[in-house]
């Protein structure tokens, strides 16, 4: 009977999560057409991009801010000026663009997005407004060796995941393809001869290869990979993709994408070639530190509300109530059963499209909720440990059984798992990077922003790294203290 | 005169095992009562009944005319201020001071200010010569000081009976005598007192009634004198033929 139960809940739980996509998908067909509307009326045209592939799209520094500048955010403007709003640029990861316009988290997607066919099913596309070429990223010394794409036989060639170079090199013969979320590891690859090529739109090709020694760009012969650079809008937004497409003829005309926007995205660039890596880092301590405060934000209240969600799922997982005990069970075991980044995926996407969420409130939410889970079986451990007889004095004195908790068993407990907590609370830091996949601006993100912006692969992850374990220990240590502290109270 | 604690048709069973049944039995006000019987034939089980630590199968439990078995959390809760309770294991709260484990159920529960709290605590303390311990934590005392603390707590809820789990079981041979001096003390002054135990000298000396306990029933309630000299059941003569 109980396991009926318990499978029963189960399956209830899973239907619930089905339900959660199927409105979403349906929200993305019936609002067949009053986009432009909506946008007029919302007065902003909210734009998604991946800021990692200059001169398109990258972050700037201005004045010690972050702020995402490239041609195709001069694209987006002009787009918002001709509909009359304003234009206010997101930031995530390249994979999570269509899926952001899925969930309504952006309108567009100007993200030097190609059009295909199977991206054609999931949304909608305006005309072209650029045609690039895949250029080809080689080791100076193997300038000789190879020409174009046919030297690359026996190989092993990098290209970003999710974009068109990626798939044209996958469909060469002989060539082994190695996909990688960002353009920075993909040239730090290169230049650490992990692949002896690099695939990518010509024209940051050609921005990377001039911010870096060593390297070079060359046309790659592989015209698979040419295509239009197209507008990505949610599907059936034929207002707004009609208005794109104006705004689009307007620009060819004087060719100004070629002519004017990656020219002055080009002088945007923070060209710092020739300082030394120590001067450029410290340029950039502005971002550093923004991302020492989000990451420490985001630790700071995951952590608090991971205890309290681990204490009331411990105690519910205790109770002799089987419906508190089964929700218990099933949130933890779920939590602890799928990956982190999938939780924060789902509820900055998949939440996130019934209520609309900033990227870090959904982080610390999904943080949360992970945390609450292990603490929770943290704090179910410490809760056994303690023996009977000291919940059973307590009664006898005529406490409540909340009470007794209270005040004699969970300070027990919290004291046996201590070390435990101070384990969970130093993961909780170093997972907090995960939230830079939904554009967190916390350490990981940061650090990506500033090997786009100089161009220098190692020594922001150099840095990082050295922040964050300046971070654990002191926590470690801080943790040892109050260990310390309580066993001077209690042990003989 | 209304007894004190009054027990009717007492059952409890563990699935279809039964530990007792139909225990019927009353204490009055300033009983000593022992209860003895072999290991394993539920005294500690009946014992931790009457403050509803164990939930009996089925019967009654009166505390002045009042039904535990019966009655709500909130008021058990307020039941059990009146029984107080000294466990085999003393059962001190580790996490917290001699002075905080007496203190803590005065205030938490009945309400009292943190001082007179306190105050109580220290007189209870003096009386069983362990003033000089109330800011250790329990960990640091011996046996035979903790149970001494332990009875102190209990004492400090003013409660109108005890119930001793084989208080002095746990302890070393040569700590035995302080426990039982303050059990003495107590008796002495009319405290209400149910005792499981195995200290015959202590039973017979100190108890007003026995209440001898065997094959899930009370076999015999007797005075002292009556059941260690004149046994009328097999199964005490057979226990008391052990004991010697």
């Amino acid at each position: 009977m109980k396991h009926f139960k318990f499978i029963a809940i189960m399956f209830i739980f899973f239907i619930g999560l089905l339900g959660i996509f199927s409105t979403t998908n349906a929200n993305a067909a019936n609002t067949n057409d009053h986009y432009l509307a909506n946008i007029k009326k919302k007065g902003t045209l909210v734009m998604g991009t991946s800021p990692d592939y200059p001169p398109y799209e990258f972050l700037g520094n201005k004045d010690g801010q972050n702020e995402i500048e490239g041609a195709d955010v001069q694209l987006g403007q002009k787009i918002a000026k001709d509909m009359g709003v304003k234009l206010q640029v997101k930031s995530m990861g390249f994979d999570s663009l269509l899926v952001g316009l899925q969930t309504n988290k952006v309108d567009m997607v100007i993200a030097g997005l190609n059009k295909t066919p199977q991206r054609a099913k999931s949304v909608s596309f305006s005309n072209s407004y650029y045609k690039s070429g895949t250029g080809l990223i080689i080791n100076k010394d193997d300038k000789n060796k190879i020409k174009d794409y046919h030297d690359l036989k026996g190989k092993a060639v990098g290209a970003q995941v999710g974009s068109v170079q990626y798939d044209s090199v996958k469909k060469l013969a002989g060539v082994s393809t190695k996909g990688m979320e960002n353009a920075n590891d993909l040239i730090m690859a290169l230049k650490s001869n992990k692949i002896s090529a690099v695939a990518m739109d010509q024209s940051v090709a050609q921005a990377y290869a001039n911010h870096n020694s060593g390297i070079v760009t060359i046309p790659s012969g592989l015209h698979s990979g040419d295509s239009d650079n197209n507008i990505a809008f949610s599907k059936g937004a034929n207002s707004l993709v009609q208005s794109a497409n104006k705004t689009i003829s307007n620009i060819k005309k004087g060719n100004q994408y070629t002519n004017k926007f990656i020219p002055t995205a080009i002088n945007e660039m923070p060209n710092n070639k020739n300082q030394s890596t120590a001067n450029s880092m410290w340029q950039y301590k502005d971002f550093f530190i923004s991302g020492i405060e989000n990451t420490i934000l985001i630790s700071v209240i995951s952590v608090i509300f991971g205890i309290i969600l681990g204490v009331i799922f411990a105690l519910m997982r205790l109770s002799h109530n089987w419906l508190l005990h089964v929700v218990a069970v099933c949130y933890i075991e779920f939590i602890r059963g799928t990956p982190q980044l999938v939780q924060i995926m789902f509820v900055y996407f998949g939440l996130g499209a019934i209520v609309n969420v900033p990227a870090l409130t959904a982080g610390i939410v999904a943080i949360s909720i992970n945390s609450g889970a292990y603490v929770a079986e943290i704090i179910r451990s410490g809760i056994t440990s303690i023996s009977v007889g000291q919940n059973e004095a307590a009664l006898s004195l005529g406490l409540s059984s909340k009470q007794s908790m209270r005040y004699i068993v969970l300070p027990q407990a919290f004291k046996n798992i201590w070390p435990a907590l101070g384990n969970e609370l130093v993961t909780l830091i170093k997972d907090s990077s995960l939230a830079s996949t939904i554009g967190v601006g916390e350490l990981m993100y940061q650090m990506r922003a500033v090997q786009a912006d100089t161009y220098k692969g190692v020594a922001p992850i150099a840095i990082i790294m050295v922040i964050y374990f300046i971070i654990t220990f002191a926590i470690s240590r801080m943790m040892k203290y109050f260990e310390g502290k309580f066993n001077h109270g209690t042990n003989d | 005169m209304e007894p004190m604690i009054k027990i009717e048709n007492l059952t409890k069973k563990f699935k279809n095992n039964v530990i007792f049944e139909n225990l019927n039995a009353e204490v009055n006000k300033g009983d000593v009562i022992s209860l003895l019987g072999p290991s394993g034939a539920g005294k500690s089980t009946f014992l931790r009944c009457i403050n509803m630590l164990g939930e009996p199968t089925s019967g009654k439990i009166l505390l002045n005319g009042k039904d535990l078995v019966s009655s709500s959390s909130k008021e058990l809760i307020q039941l059990r201020t009146k029984i107080g309770m000294v466990f085999q294991g003393f059962n001190l709260f580790e996490n917290k001071s001699v002075l905080d484990n007496i203190t803590l159920a005065p205030i938490k529960v009945k309400g009292m200010s943190k001082e007179a709290a306190e105050n109580k605590a220290y007189e209870l303390l003096k009386t069983v010569g362990l003033d000089s311990k109330a800011d250790v934590f329990p960990a640091s005392l011996s046996g035979g000081q903790a149970q001494r603390v332990a009875i102190v707590r209990a004492l400090a809820m003013d409660p109108e009976v005890i119930l001793f789990d084989e208080p002095t079981s746990a302890l070393d041979p040569e700590k035995v005598g302080e426990v039982l001096n303050v059990m003495k003390e107590l008796a002495n002054q009319d405290m209400t007192m149910i005792i499981v135990t195995h200290e015959m000298e202590f039973a017979k000396n100190v108890s007003d009634q026995i209440w001898f306990m065997d094959e899930g029933k009370l076999q015999e309630k007797q005075t002292p004198d009556g059941f260690f000299n004149h046994p009328e059941t097999k199964q005490a003569k057979r226990f008391l033929s052990k004991m010697i």
